[in-house]
């Protein structure tokens, strides 16, 4: 018998593929265009695979590039991390839903501070008014997480927070609360977002983004000598996705961003294997499984690639992304919410396929209000069902060989390097935000996207196709969660007895050293945690660092 | 000739999320108007100088932080206090059924939500424009 060449047989397969879309009147002009431009066939082969080398290219999980994940086994015997994050009015009632979060199954304690806080901004500060406690946590003081850790099991859990500017604050708070708690901030396990460059997206960019930069690094480069189990920066792409981008723009400025981050802590003399396997990622998934799932396969192989290559990393713990992935907050959609539990669960099928170490979820009443108990158990129970009950973790990445998802891969990889070049012929990420290229181009791509909705073309259900005719008003049924006002006063009162109670001296002490190494080139984390047990305000330190390096000024970009 | 609508889109607050606000704005511009959009993290004053200075017809406002009630109420106030009587005022965002009539009687001429469709809004403001 003759044995045929791959080549032969490839050629073989696509005369076939050919022969069966004349037979069967497939019509090449009507494939779908996936973001990214990506045209979708109606049926994939081996030969659209041509060259793709399964060793190095595929290979197995837990070994470089990571196409298949950063572990053997991955989640095979035990479930993934479940991460939901909360928070709101004062430390009093966060903890509360913490601890019903714990009581539920979830070891991860993870806080959304609230929008005077993101913005440095402290509780009786004027602009502060009408946010304080409203959408998350209120911090104004080291005394707002001795109360909120107080009695938590943190020796057995993670806490993590969604902060992207002034996680160095946060973070210097936390530490110096531990201390006074009798735990040991050196043994921390957790992540904080700390990436000021994607808080451009959210709109919570205080300092100027080479400020916000030198800031981020300092927690990365004092969290990598004293506090070795902690994840000091994670990439927030969900921003640049709520912020409208589509798949291949999220990874590919998410890179650019983790490219100067990483070139930042290489010129102060940090070695990449030092700190390489510290850097982690918040992805989005969003709706469409299949695409999702191919890009957190193509993100975990061009992540090894680049350190390998570009940055010379050598140990496989450096080359292998490890990432969190949240069902994209902007498929919730307002008409008959209770569909989104269906919705959000397709984006946490997709972070499962893809291989994600954590998910936090959103709720399906998100559009109307913060979750309540109920709809943050929904969440919770969502993602447990995942990980539990449906055997998708039994193998690990399932989806391999799957003709379509590798080319999709192959794809979406190929496509995020050419838009990452883009990035660095500005001369990198900085440059690239600052002149609003990244801006405009995501919001060319969103405005087309809303555009098809508008038109019908793309459908949402309940919105633009099946709607209802007498739908109940979902502000008559649901029970929406209501800022209590006696939270935003205890805070408020806290914050004033703080701030009388301290020795001046010592605090007008610390923000004057603060302000000196801002000044200059040292390291800022002791001085910031100084200013924290001086018990100067998350407002007083953030004055401070806005002073030295000058505030951000939002693009107008429309 | 009639000269185009001016608008001004503004973000009031701290809530940064201005997708909304964007996809309006630039809507808006597709239908003829001329929008000029404020950028993120106005106060009351910011928006109402902007107001004057762009001698804008019609005021959009987006909202998604929950906190309209405290901040349109600033906002409507600074209007009377400069003699604004002649600008459509339109707050868009997360506005809970409650607050609608509070809105209202501050003086806000319309309230959107999350998917309206947006010739609903063009309509209104051609309907509607005080001048």
């Amino acid at each position: 018998m003759k044995k045929t060449t791959e080549r032969e047989s490839i050629q073989r397969i696509r005369e076939e593929e050919e022969r069966w879309s004349k037979e069967n009147r497939i019509d090449k002009s009507a494939n779908y265009s996936i973001a990214g431009n990506i045209e979708i066939k109606a049926v994939y082969t081996p030969g659209d695979l041509q060259g793709t080398d399964f060793l190095s290219q595929i290979g197995f999980p837990g070994e470089y590039p990571y196409t298949r994940g950063p572990y053997p086994e991955m989640y095979r015997h035990r479930p993934w991390q479940y991460s939901l994050f909360s928070g709101f009015g004062s430390a009093e009632d966060t903890q509360k839903r913490w601890k019903f979060l714990w009581d539920t199954g979830q070891r991860a304690f993870s806080v959304l501070p609230d929008l005077p806080t993101h913005m440095g901004l402290d509780s009786d500060h004027p602009r502060a008014e009408d946010e304080v406690g409203r959408l998350g946590l209120a911090i104004d003081t080291v005394e707002d997480f001795e109360i909120l850790f107080s009695g938590l099991p943190l020796k057995e859990a993670s806490f993590s927070c969604n902060e992207e500017t002034l996680a160095a604050v946060i973070f210097a708070f936390v530490w110096v609360a531990m201390e006074n708690l009798g735990m040991d901030p050196r043994k921390l396990r957790g992540a904080i977002s700390n990436d000021p460059l994607a808080a451009v997206h959210k709109g919570t960019t205080v300092l100027n983004l080479e400020g916000g930069v030198r800031l981020a690094v300092d927690l990365i480069e004092f969290c990598v000598r004293n506090a070795p189990r902690y994840y000091p920066i994670n990439l927030k792409a969900v921003n640049l996705r709520e912020g409208g981008a589509n798949p291949i723009q999220e990874v590919a400025y998410t890179f650019s961003n983790a490219i100067c981050y990483i070139e930042r802590a290489l010129e102060r003399g940090m070695d990449i294997d030092d700190f390489a396997s510290k850097l982690s990622i918040f992805f989005a998934s969003n709706i469409e499984i299949l695409e999702e799932a191919a890009k957190f396969r193509a993100a975990r192989r061009l992540w090894a690639k680049m350190m390998k290559e570009r940055f010379g990393a050598k140990t496989p713990k450096s080359c292998s992304l490890r990432f969190t992935a949240e069902a994209n907050p902007n498929n919730m959609q307002a008409e008959e919410p209770e569909l989104n539990l269906v919705r959000a669960a397709c984006g946490a099928i997709a972070s499962a396929l893809g291989g994600a170490q954590g998910t936090p979820h959103p709720c399906y009443d998100e559009v109307y209000s913060i979750p309540t108990e109920k709809s943050h158990s929904l969440a919770l129970g969502t993602v447990q069902i995942l990980a539990e009950e449906t055997n998708i973790t039994r193998t690990v990445d399932p989806l391999a060989g799957s003709y379509y998802v590798e080319y999709l891969t192959n794809e979406i990889e190929k496509r995020v390097v050419e838009e990452i070049k883009k990035v660095e012929e500005f001369g990198g990420a900085i440059k690239a935000l600052e002149s609003g290229y990244i801006s405009k181009t995501i919001l060319s791509w969103f405005l087309e996207d809303q555009r098809a909705i508008q038109t019908g073309e793309k459908v949402v259900v309940r919105r633009n196709k099946y709607r209802l005719k007498n739908g109940e008003n979902p502000w008559d049924y649901l029970q929406v969660h209501e800022l209590d006002s006696k939270a935003v006063e205890r805070q408020i009162k806290r914050l004033k007895e703080v701030r009388r109670m301290r020795d001046t001296q010592k605090w007008s002490e610390a923000l004057r050293n603060l302000r000196r190494a801002a000044e200059g080139s040292e390291n800022m984390m002791p001085f910031i945690i100084e200013a924290a047990r001086a018990r100067a305000s998350f407002g007083e330190i953030t004055g401070v660092l806005k002073e030295v390096f000058g505030e951000y000024h939002d693009l107008k970009v429309i | 000739m009639r000269k185009r609508i001016r608008v001004v889109m503004a973000k009031l607050g701290l809530d940064g999320h201005d997708l909304g606000a964007k996809m309006i704005a630039s809507f808006l511009r597709d239908s003829g108007m001329e929008v000029i959009y404020t950028g993120r993290h106005q106060t009351p004053d910011q928006v109402v100088a902007a107001v004057i200075q762009e001698g804008a017809d019609v005021l959009g406002v987006s909202i998604l932080s929950g906190a309209h009630l405290g901040l349109v109420k600033k906002l409507m106030n600074k209007m009377k206090d400069k003699e604004i009587n002649d600008c459509l005022v339109i707050v868009g965002g997360l506005i809970p059924k409650v607050d609608r009539p509070v809105l209202k009687k501050m003086g806000v001429h319309a309230i959107f939500s999350g998917g309206t469709d947006i010739e609903d809004v063009v309509t209104f403001i051609t309907e509607n424009i005080q001048r």
